[in-house]
């Protein structure tokens, strides 16, 4: 029973181990072609409309600023994930950056601006993304 | 077979596998990631769009201060982005065309700025 | 970028085995240099538990963490456990080459195993090295939990309490958050090479524990067949809790069982500091190490007298460890670490519902392979030409831990009876089985190739 079992884990490591070296090596090389932001951002892009707008919040809330998402009506571009996950990612992407409901800066998802009057709109981009900036 | 050959063939067996792995793959080139994959400079002819890039820095308020004398000379509209590889780059995203760049930079220089044309990140 | 990254990470983990190896030296001395190669492993999976335990402490009674916090831990950690080692008139190792053990046939298996692993190992770090943050769990929570302790030097209170999972444990984070100073920055790419060094580790520590007590065929073609079984292979870089979990108590779990053997005391220390480290890694370790200590306090009481006070010791040690974070997440109202009722209040049918969905997981041969046949034969091997009092040890580890699985389906009533990982933990909950049945095996076969009808003469 002995020999069995060890004929049978040899097969079965001879079935697997080609497959699972080779994905290893097509994986290192899948990420090794990713493009810069792609790779930082990861999962993001199945959730983020637009990584600029990702990139743009960076350089401009400051590292001790705070933020808050404001999230519209869903619009052309956006995944099914935007709406749920969009201000998760960015609690992550942003720290230290916090959330916080009466941040300076609000990451607009295609949000209704007249809900902040007199902010400033600090970038824009497609899809209904905009970064806005308000007044003190 | 003595016991210092039977060594040697064992460490054989583990070493050569090891080792010519690594060497195969590096054959093909080892990419290591720095910050200089997030500069992209911009060669003559080149149609894609364009940003004047005024210089990098490692934290954003060095980039300010940067800022601060970039517009101090008259680029009122650049500004400071994340360049995705951890530094923060001063920048003026007016440019059209790699001819008009192309004067822009100099026009910089001149002005006691440093300058120079990158393609814009996506 | 990442070269200074990666030389970073390198010297942290070297750091972690460093202490660890001091602790296995002042536990049972390190004769010759060839045990401290041997046991380098364990001695790395033991580091890592000891530093997490420790900063969970420390966190929770609000030392700040830093760079320079991390390295003085290191130093002060090595330092005590060396002076305990020097008090318990440990030598310093010494000689490179031990007495030869086993035949020339022997070695070249050996030799083989270690060259497939290693070449395994080796593509799978040219996966991690720029491997981009995927995974919902890591950057939903895992991740931002280790930045705020990175850039905030602590449990900061909201991420903490705000972020999914906050009765999670913090080992993760705290590794993490240590691996982001060791590369001077949060490098998400780069910072997937520490769950790189722990799968490393946690593999060389399960080769050496086992090395000299069982036949090296059955050691490397078990550890082999686990490694590239469907789910694990790259899921194993994974920057989440699960990986780290099952090696913990595996390794915790494989010191038990041959502590059962040969009652060799040093084994004890390493059990409560792996299985404390287990606890504090996710939820599921406290169970798991209930689980083994439990079957252990019956596998042992023959001699209950000079076995239990141990096991107390050991047992006592895990949840002195485990108290003070479940002390931080209550005293910042957060609550829901044990089901409602602990599941009293479920029928027998979602009972027998989620005793089924652990069944089929566990036998799906496109998440596992062969192994849960294989080791069903291992086990049928063990009890009738091997070693019974093994076999029965590890069949009721298993049963327990099979059932602990439903009884977690079973006790959430929130929990949908799927194997989809989104919605129900049994997929990963399962990696802890099968990795334990990658450990015993070679155990098992072992006592019946050494005993039975086949045993070399």
């Amino acid at each position: 029973m002995v020999a069995y079992w060890l004929l049978v884990v040899l097969v079965a490591i001879v079935v697997r181990y080609p497959g699972a070296f080779t994905h290893a090596n097509e994986s290192a090389r899948a990420n090794a072609a990713l493009d810069v932001f792609d790779r930082e951002v990861g999962g993001g892009n199945s959730v983020i409309p637009d990584q600029a707008l990702l990139f743009a919040a960076r350089g401009s809330i400051p590292a001790d600023g705070t933020f808050t998402v404001a999230m519209g009506a869903p619009q052309e571009g956006w995944t099914d994930l935007t709406v749920t996950f969009a201000e998760t990612f960015l609690r992550y992407f942003l720290l230290p950056r916090r959330t916080a409901p009466d941040a300076r800066w609000i990451l607009c998802f295609g949000c209704d601006r007249s809900a902040y009057p007199g902010a400033a709109v600090e970038w824009e981009g497609d899809d209904g993304l905009s970064i806005l900036k308000r007044v003190p | 077979m003595t016991a210092a050959t039977a060594r040697r063939i064992a460490a054989a067996i583990i070493a050569v596998p090891l080792l010519a792995y690594p060497a195969v793959v590096a054959a093909d080139g080892v990419d290591f990631p720095s910050a200089v994959d997030c500069v992209r400079k911009a060669n003559p002819g080149e149609t894609a769009p364009l940003d004047l890039v005024f210089g990098r820095r490692d934290t954003p308020p060095a980039a300010n201060e940067l800022l601060g004398r970039v517009r101090a000379v008259g680029y009122l509209d650049a500004e400071v982005r994340a360049d995705g590889c951890g530094r923060w780059k001063v920048i003026y995203d007016g440019i059209t065309s790699y001819p008009q760049g192309a004067s822009s930079v100099a026009e910089a220089r001149g002005a006691g700025l440093e300058a120079w044309l990158e393609i814009q990140p996506p | 970028m990442t070269v200074r990254a990666i030389a970073g990470l390198a010297a942290l983990n070297l750091g972690l085995a460093v202490v660890g190896t001091s602790f296995l030296w002042a536990a049972r001395g390190l004769p010759r240099w060839t045990d401290v190669l041997r046991l380098s492993g364990l001695g790395y999976l033991l580091g890592v538990a000891v530093f997490g335990v420790i900063w969970t402490q420390l966190l929770v009674v609000g030392v700040p963490f830093g760079g320079w916090a991390v390295l003085a831990t290191l130093v002060a950690a090595t330092g005590v456990c060396g002076a305990v080692g020097v008090r318990r008139g440990r030598s310093v190792p010494r000689g490179l080459v031990g007495p030869p053990t086993g035949s020339s046939l022997s070695l070249f298996v050996t030799a083989s195993g270690i060259a497939l692993v290693g070449l395994l190992l080796e593509a799978l770090f040219r996966s991690a090295r720029l491997q981009s943050l995927q995974a919902f769990d890591a950057w939903a929570f895992w991740v931002p939990k280790a930045k705020a302790i990175y850039f905030f030097g602590g449990l900061d209170e909201q991420i903490f309490t705000t972020s999914a999972g906050p009765t999670y444990p913090p080992i993760v984070p705290i590794l993490d958050a240590a691996a982001f100073h060791a590369m001077g920055s949060v490098d998400v790419v780069t910072f997937h090479l520490q769950f790189w060094f722990l799968l490393a580790g946690g593999v060389a520590a399960i080769a050496g524990c086992l090395y000299r007590h069982v036949p090296p065929w059955a050691l490397w073609s078990s550890l082999l067949l686990v490694l590239v079984v469907p789910r694990f292979g790259e899921g194993l870089l994974t920057p989440q809790a699960d990986v780290l979990v099952d090696l913990l108590f595996v390794v915790g779990a494989l010191q038990l069982t041959l502590w059962l053997r040969d009652g060799q005391g040093w084994r004890l220390a390493c059990i409560a500091a792996l299985f404390a480290g287990a606890a504090l890694t996710k939820r599921e370790g406290l169970l798991y190490s209930a689980l083994a200590l439990g079957v252990t306090f019956g596998a042992s009481w023959p001699r209950r007298r000079s076995a239990w006070p141990r096991l107390a010791l050991v047992a006592g040690i895990v949840v002195a460890a485990a108290i003070p974070w479940r002390l931080w997440y209550r005293a910042h109202d957060i609550t829901g670490e044990a089901p409602p009722s602990l599941g009293a209040s479920a029928s027998l049918h979602r009972a027998l519902d989620s005793l089924r969905l652990s069944l089929d997981v566990l036998f799906d041969v496109s998440l596992w392979s062969v192994v849960p046949f294989v080791l069903l034969l291992a086990l049928a091997a063990a009890f009738v030409w091997g070693d019974r009092r093994l076999a029965g040890f590890i069949t009721a580890l298993l049963v327990l831990l099979f059932l602990g699985g439903a009884w977690v389906t079973y006790s959430y009533p929130g929990l949908p009876i799927t194997a989809n990982e989104a919605l129900n933990p049994i997929v990963r909950y399962t990696g802890a089985l099968v990795l334990l049945a990658g450990v015993s095996m070679p155990l098992l076969v072992g006592s019946a190739w050494e005993d039975g009808p086949e045993a070399p003469p």
